[in-house]
């Protein structure tokens, strides 16, 4: 872009760090800010900084939250026995958004991947351990990809010398898709996760 | 299944090129240089989505243009026609169509249109290399199993992390022991599982394959195939296995056991190809080898191969020339490439559809 305004020229490369954004979304969203009221862009501005200062990672099960403990972790009631372990925050929100579980959380931040060089002393998984006293069942719902792999048989693993009851989400066919659609690795997987009616 | 017509755009040294194909034997002619193994080389494309001279797609753009086009018809058994297209292009990259719709995987299209190449190379690339012993497995596997490619690729995956993790380790990094079990259970379940398909695949076209070496040789040799897998056995075996060979390979900085280095043996009289065969007996050994590919395809899949043939009869006597002339008539579509036409036509006594460049 030979832009006039040096200025837009930044924002449009600040916002073309973002994940997901490409230079023509950046300049898209760029003219987008232009185009809006100054009250409008103060108000996203404003928040930008709030969030930054005021929202932060829970201090025992590593979720993002205003106040840590955060809400989950403080519930009375949740059932406290159990532990979901989950990659990044975002895991966590859409198992919130499902309803279904009621246990507490632990948000591991990463996979094990040494050829990023990530071991398992690099994502929150010692402060999974000093958690598990009064922890009946540890439920594992990594990725389906070579790293969440790899992390969970390190952490069932490492739950099996602790003794607790370790146990993943399945792995199979998603809900509203076709059979006939489905690749072959996810069919194995979909028949050996079969459960008897 | 045959390929009914090819048409190509920007392909190697064609700017422009069309033909059309019977469905048994074709015969490409021309002087060298002319093009003739590009020709086989786009059909590869259409089936497997990838050269098989090029390491890089790019390597195939003709000189001065940014992308190419192979487009062929393939007619199935049933008589329904498929418009397949490869393109490539040095700024988008390569799309797979299937009648003109991009193809979200196109790993969905190896195996529909299976081929068998037999080129110059192979010599030296399938015969002489244990990576040409696992890529001959690994893509006559692939065309009959779906499965089988998903897997191989995960384990590529899988030692990839254990290689890097080995150098971390060695350099005095943190502790990826238990990392190393982690990723040594997974290469396990796979090590495990591709080391029975390869077991079952060699055993399976052995047969075939010992009669197709004595019916080219009139009964006068025979030849065999052994399978030495770098590590066999149940999971947790090749798991312990891989645990211990850990010291060894923080010394070596990689991954010295696994699937990844199995080999094949090939021999004629009992005696081992490499040090003992002549280019004849390695060129026959070739031939048997790709022609008993194409029969366990056809068997797996009910679908008939297409046999490509680069320059099939140099370094072959003509005894040899005659047999296998007589076995490919018949098996199903054939695409041959020759500079010497006349040689051909003194040996054949059925038609063949002539391809003459120039």
């Amino acid at each position: 872009m030979s832009s006039s305004s040096p200025l837009l020229e930044k924002l449009v490369s600040e916002l073309s760090k973002l994940p997901g954004i490409g230079r023509k979304s950046a300049m898209r969203l760029s003219f987008y800010f232009l185009k809006q009221s100054k009250s409008e862009v103060e108000e996203l501005a404003r928040t930008l900084i709030e969030v930054k200062e005021k929202v932060r990672e829970c201090e025992i099960c590593f979720n993002f939250t205003e106040s840590s403990p955060c809400s989950i972790c403080l519930s009375k009631r949740r059932n406290r026995s159990i532990i979901c372990v989950v990659e990044e925050p975002t895991d966590l929100m859409a198992i919130e958004r499902s309803g279904e579980y009621k246990g507490l959380y632990h948000v591991i931040g990463g996979v094990i991947s040494p050829l990023d060089g990530i071991s398992p002393e690099d994502l929150h998984i010692k402060e999974l351990f000093e958690r598990l006293d009064s922890v009946e069942e540890v439920i594992i719902a990594t990725n389906p990809s070579i790293e969440g792999e790899t992390t969970t048989l390190y952490l069932q693993r490492e739950m099996k010398q602790r003794n607790i009851k370790v146990s993943r989400i399945a792995r199979g066919i998603p809900m509203g898709s076709a059979l006939e659609h489905a690749d072959q690795v996810t069919l194995v997987r979909a028949f050996e996760g079969r459960v008897e009616l | 299944m045959y390929l009914e017509n090819l048409r190509l755009i920007n392909f190697r040294n064609y700017e422009k090129f069309e033909t059309g194909f019977s469905d048994k034997i074709n015969i490409i002619t021309g002087n060298n240089g002319i093009g003739k193994s590009s020709v086989l080389e786009a059909v590869h494309y259409l089936s497997l989505t990838k050269s098989f001279r090029a390491n890089r797609d790019a390597e195939a753009i003709r000189f001065n243009s940014d992308h190419f086009v192979s487009i062929g018809t393939f007619v199935s058994n049933d008589g329904i026609r498929e418009n397949i297209s490869i393109s490539f292009s040095k700024d988008t990259g390569k799309a797979v169509k299937s009648h003109g719709k991009i193809l979200a995987n196109s790993r969905d299209l190896i195996g529909k249109h299976p081929v068998v190449l037999l080129s110059p190379e192979d010599i030296i690339t399938t015969l002489g290399s244990p990576s040409g012993h696992r890529k001959f497995m690994n893509m006559t596997m692939s065309q009959v199993n779906k499965s089988h490619l998903s897997r191989l690729l995960s384990y590529r995956g899988v030692l990839r992390q254990r290689n890097s993790a080995i150098n971390l380790a060695a350099s005095g990094g943190k502790a990826y022991e238990n990392t190393l079990d982690a990723l040594e259970e997974q290469m396990g379940e796979l090590c495990n599982s591709i080391w029975e398909d390869r077991t079952k695949f060699i055993n399976d076209i052995l047969p075939e394959f010992q009669k197709i070496f004595s019916d080219l040789n009139e009964g006068k040799k025979e030849g065999t195939i052994e399978y030495r897998p770098s590590v066999s056995g149940t999971k947790n075996e090749i798991m312990e296995e891989l645990k211990q060979r850990r010291a060894s390979d923080f010394n070596m900085g990689f991954t010295t056991r696994g699937l990844h280095r199995d080999r094949l043996v090939f021999k004629i009289n009992g005696r081992t190809l490499k040090k003992y065969g002549s280019k004849g007996e390695n060129k026959t050994f070739l031939i048997a080898l790709k022609l008993t590919q194409g029969k366990f395809i056809e068997k797996r899949t009910g679908i008939k191969p297409i046999y490509l043939l680069d320059d099939v009869f140099m370094e072959l006597d003509r005894t040899r020339a005659i047999e296998t002339i007589k076995y490919i008539n018949g098996i199903g579509q054939v695409i041959i490439t020759t500079t010497d036409y006349e040689e051909w036509s003194g040996m054949i006594d059925f038609e063949v559809n002539r391809i003459g460049l120039s």
